[in-house]
This record gives structure tokens, sequence and C-alpha cells, in this order.
């Protein structure tokens, strides 16, 4: 049951131009500016615009194709989608804005109420608030709702548009494990709209990213943080990535890399969870000898990779135990003097390090 | 400051002139309350008709009310979601009857549905007459009421999210159950306005019915008219007939109060 789209419409501001492939049981992010067209790409998916030209096929079956007028609507696509703002229907309660799926199929209403209310159960929503309008709902109860709307009918194809952007920081962090254990656990293909880095890291396996309707760079997250191609890609995704297991060490935690290890601020996760950690190379101080001792509690030593220039700013990589990436404005890498080869010391604090369970 | 919070400074002006206005618009009212004949009303109310009258006019501003509403909801979805040559014409037609004096508006239908007129020769063949008919009475009601439902709809529509509609679509709603289960429920607020205003103007009708339906009693005298024939034989008459009207208006508007004007 794999994803294949090649989508072309005109928007006011552009055009949108994209090819899409994903696999059964994977998830794709499409990452991008605001306005950059990645809502309208949902938008043809869904079946609710149609392009000027273009091709959905899922499982080898054309929801969409111009060429030869194929275009099934909406309603008939075997679909879930959460919608930005999560969309709910502000006249019906939880449970049955969570039933609306199942209802407008037909299924009876005792029946699709039941189903929901079992759904939305799984997903952490508490059960007492079912029968609460929207508004009344937090933010991460309203998400915990819309999300149970994209998954009741079981469909073949996920569509989630900014599931957390609405949500402060720490109801969007009681959110994204819920989201990572409903994506896993669905069987068909994923495709998730995220301005977030740290959710593009957690719950993408390809990476898509999408400037001004068209596809700048297409990858994984390694592929992306090592060679970002636009100024854009660099920022959001070139952090650095520190995945491996959580080491509780007297007070003080850890994650263990493959290639050494970093301090990081207790996460609130169990000792021996494997996590990933993301820390923004901005966070980084790059040093020409051994910083005094300070309060950064991560101080590796190595040497210089390379140096790329973007605008008036300078992105290093350094090659130490785990290699990082720092970005120092161009006047400093000046005033330093680096070449690649230079020996040098990388020093960063440990909750610069957003760490999140893997 | 009867409440607690942040304070409220009314300026002078405006306090003055609204005072002036509140007096203007209920001294006539209480002036009704004043010279009812309040000793004989049971005898003066049953000896004009009014009885009879009030439960007429109860049937025919329902009715009326009803009709406008299945007409004018459609009429306001093609005005607001549906592009044709012409749109702007037929929205400012369909309005006419708002701001058309309700006598021209009966001579309209006159023209087109009367014993001789232009579908109504038509109907009488076929053995209908409307004129002088309670049905005939209830059309030229209608006629004045659409616009409010269709004004009132038509916003409503257009200030509707689209994105919520295509969301039932994404999930499998079909149309009819989009409208029946996300649209309609969505406007209720203003639906129930408009029914509510379409049902007050129809109440108050007066001069679309008398010249379309007539004014006999039992089949078209309408509480109004029948306020207007008591007044040239028992002044008392007219008040008492016309104290059941503000009392029936003011009990709807009270009870309506919040679904019309927000809280």
């Amino acid at each position: 049951m794999n994803l294949e789209a090649e989508l072309t419409l005109t928007r006011t501001a552009f055009t949108v131009e994209v090819a899409l492939a994903a696999a059964e049981g994977s998830t794709l992010v499409l990452l991008g500016p605001n306005g950059s067209g990645k809502t309208t790409v949902l938008s043809c998916l869904a079946g609710i615009l149609t392009p000027e030209r273009g091709r959905v096929l899922l499982g080898g079956e054309a929801l969409l194709d111009t060429a030869v007028g194929i275009d099934v609507p909406p309603q008939r696509r075997p679909i879930g989608v959460l919608f930005q703002d999560g969309l709910l229907f502000p006249h019906l309660s939880a449970v049955e804005n969570a039933a609306f799926p199942l209802t407008a199929r037909g299924i009876a209403k005792e029946e699709a109420r039941a189903r929901s209310r079992g759904l939305l159960e799984r997903l952490g929503f508490p059960i007492a608030r079912s029968t609460a309008r929207p508004g009344a709902l937090s933010g991460g109860e309203a998400q915990r709702v819309a999300l149970a709307r994209a998954l009741v009918t079981e469909p073949q194809l996920l569509l989630l548009d900014e599931p957390t952007s609405a949500l402060d920081v720490r109801s969007r962090n009681d959110l994204r494990p819920v989201i990572g254990r409903a994506l896993s656990s669905f069987p068909g293909v994923r495709v998730l709209i995220t301005h977030d880095p740290v959710e593009a890291m957690t719950l993408g396996d390809r990476l898509v990213v999408i400037e001004d309707g068209r596809i700048s760079q297409a990858g994984t997250v390694e592929e992306l943080r090592r060679a970002p191609r636009t100024s854009y890609v660099a920022e959001l995704i070139g952090v650095n990535v520190f995945r491996g297991a959580l080491v509780a060490d007297g007070g003080t935690w850890r994650i263990e890399t493959p290639d050494g290890s970093v301090f990081v601020a207790d996460p609130g996760l169990a000792a021996g969870a494997s996590a990933i950690g993301v820390l923004p190379p901005g966070e980084i101080e790059l040093h020409l000898e051994r910083p005094p001792e300070g309060s950064a509690q991560n101080v590796l030593a190595g040497t210089v990779e390379a140096i790329a220039i973007d605008g008036h700013r300078a992105r290093v990589r350094v090659a130490c135990h785990p290699p990082v990436v720092a970005e120092v404005t161009l006047a400093s890498a000046e005033r330093l003097a680096l070449r690649p080869g230079d020996e040098l010391w990388a020093s960063f604090k440990a909750v610069g390090i957003d760490v999140e369970p893997a | 400051m009867a409440r607690g919070g942040s304070r409220r400074i009314t300026p002078a002006p405006v306090a003055v002139l609204s005072a002036i206005g509140i007096a203007f618009l209920a001294v006539p009212v209480l002036a009704l309350v004043v010279r009812a004949p309040w000793s004989e009303i049971g005898e003066k109310l049953a000896a004009s008709g009014a009885w009879v009258a009030f439960r007429l006019s109860l049937v025919v501003s329902l009715t009326a009310a009803a009709l406008s509403f299945v007409l004018g909801v459609p009429i306001a979805w093609v005005l607001a979601r549906s592009s044709f040559p012409g749109r702007a014409l037929v929205r400012a037609l369909v309005i006419l009857p708002l701001v058309l004096p309700p006598v021209v508006g009966g001579v309209a239908l006159l023209t087109a549905l009367g014993r001789s007129g232009v579908v109504g020769s038509w109907l009488y063949d076929l053995g209908i007459q409307l004129t002088f008919t309670t049905a005939g009475a209830v059309l030229a009601t209608t006629f004045v009421s659409i616009p409010l439902v269709i004004l009132s709809a038509e916003g409503g529509l257009r200030s509707l999210d689209p994105r919520y509609e295509q969301a039932a679509a994404a999930m499998g709603a079909s149309r009819m159950h989009t409208l029946r289960r996300v649209t309609l429920p969505m406007l209720r607020p203003q639906l129930a306005a408009g029914l509510v205003l379409a049902w007050a103007r129809a109440l108050g009708e007066f001069g679309a019915t008398i010249t379309f339906a007539g004014n006999l009693a039992g089949r078209t005298q309408t509480l109004p008219l029948a306020v207007y024939e008591a007044r040239q034989t028992d002044p008392g008459a007219a008040v008492a007939a016309s104290l059941l009207l503000v009392a029936l208006s003011l009990v709807v508007l009270v009870a309506m109060r919040d679904r019309i004007f927000g809280r």
C-alpha cells in the first residue's frame, strides 16, 4: 500500500510542484516555512483541492489522475485527516467529533460512539470529558480528539497537518509521544506536516522539505543533517542529534551514542531508555584552547573538519566524539582564523539539549 | 458600577439622548397600558373579534415564518455559495420586499396572483383562488418576511469557515450529511435569528395582507387588521387588542433575546 504522488497546481503566490513517495508503514514528513505549500499538498492528497495536473496512487490504485480524469472525491478516499488547528466541530461533543467519520459512513450512533470512546481512551483522553464541547477542552485534549477522529475509520492513508503547533510547550511534549505511538501502530502510510524539527526527527522516516512550492531537499534525517542544501534546511535540520541509551550516573545524565557521550539535563525518562538529544548548532561555543572550568558540562576536543559560509554565519563541522556542527558568526570564525584540520574545543551546556524518547 | 470589574463611564450626551430615545419608545406602550379599558377588557376583546383575529394571527404568522424559512434558506445558500450572471440583481430582487411599502407588495401580489392577475387567472381556471383566503394572507405575509431569513442566513453562510465543510467531506460525509450535521447546526444562531425576525415581521404585517387578502373576519383579518377596524368604531377595543399584540411580542422577544442578540 505505497503512496505515490505528483502534483502541479498554481496558487496566487507561486506554483506548487512536488513528487512524493512513501512506503507502507512509514512516515513521510513534509517540512517547510509557513506558506510554502505544505497544506496545499496535503489538501490535494485528501481530495479537497484538485491540482491542474497530477496523480495520486495509493497501493497502485489511482485516487487522482488528471490525465485520465480520475478524481475520487474526499468522502470516498480511504484517508484519515488531522487538520491544522484541529478543526473540531464546535457544536458536537468530544466523542461525537471522534465518531463523526463513522456516523458519516452510516454506522449506528451507539456503535460509532463506543468505538471512538475506546480509541479516545487509548490516546489518553480523559473519558469523563467525552461529553464536553471542543470549546471547553484544553489544547491537548482537543488534539487527542482530532487524532482519534483521523484514526477511527482505520484508513489506509493518515494525513496530519501540524498536530502540535497550536499547543504550548508542555502539552506539546505530552502529545508528541501519543502521536508517536499512534503513528508507529498505524499500518498504512503516514504523512505528517510540521515545522518543528524535533517532531520531524523523532516521528519521520523520510523528510521532504518544501520551499516556495518546490521540494528543496528530501532524504533521511541523517542525510539532511549532513548536507543541508538550503539555509532553511541548515537552520531547521542542521541541528546536532545524539541518539543512544540514557545513562544515569550519580545525579548526572548522559546519552551514550556509539561514538562518545554527551551530558544532558534530567530528561524525566527511565535510565536505559533510548533517547534522542537535539542541540541547535548556535548553542555550541568554539575555543582554540581548552576553556576554563565553567557551567558547560560538555567540553569536547576535536579538529575542524569543514567550514561552510552562509551569509554572515559560518557552520563549522568539528570531528570530535560525538561529532558536532557549530554555528558561529562569520566574524568569529575569521577572528579565530579557523581552517580545516585546526585543533579546537567545542563546549555546550547540558540544558541546551532537548531530549525526547526515541 | 453595579458589577465589579472595569469602570465604565457613559458620556453625558449619550446618557441624555438615550434617555430621550427610550422615553419616546416606551411612552406609547405605557399609554396603552394606562388607557386600556381594564374593567371591561374581556367584553371588549370578545366584541371586537380580537380573539378570533389573535388565533388567526398566530396561524398566519407561524405558517409564514416557516414558509419564509423553507424558501429563504435555500435562496441564501444560492446567493452565498454559487455564482451566476445576474446574481446581484437576484439579491436585490429578493431583498426588495424589505424596503418596499407593504401596500405596494400587496398590489404587486394582486397583479400577479389576483383573480385576473398574470398568474392568478390561470390558477383561477384551475379552481385555485388566493385572494380573500387565509392562504392568501399567508402568502402576503411570507412575501414581506422572507428577506429577513435570507439576510440572516446568507450572512451566516458567508462567515462560516469553509474548512469545516471540507473537513466533513474528508471524513467521509456526503454533501447531504455535511449539510444536515455540520453546516446547518453551525448556522443555528443565524437561522434562529432569521426565523424569529421573520415571525415578528409576519405578526405585524398589515399593508400587504389587507391589500391582497382583504379584511374578512375569521379568514384574513389578522390582529393588526382587527385593531385597525376596531379603531374606527370602538377606540377602547382597539387599545385592548393592541395590548394583546404588545404582550405576545414582548413574551417572544424576552424568551428569544439570547438567540437574537447574543449574550
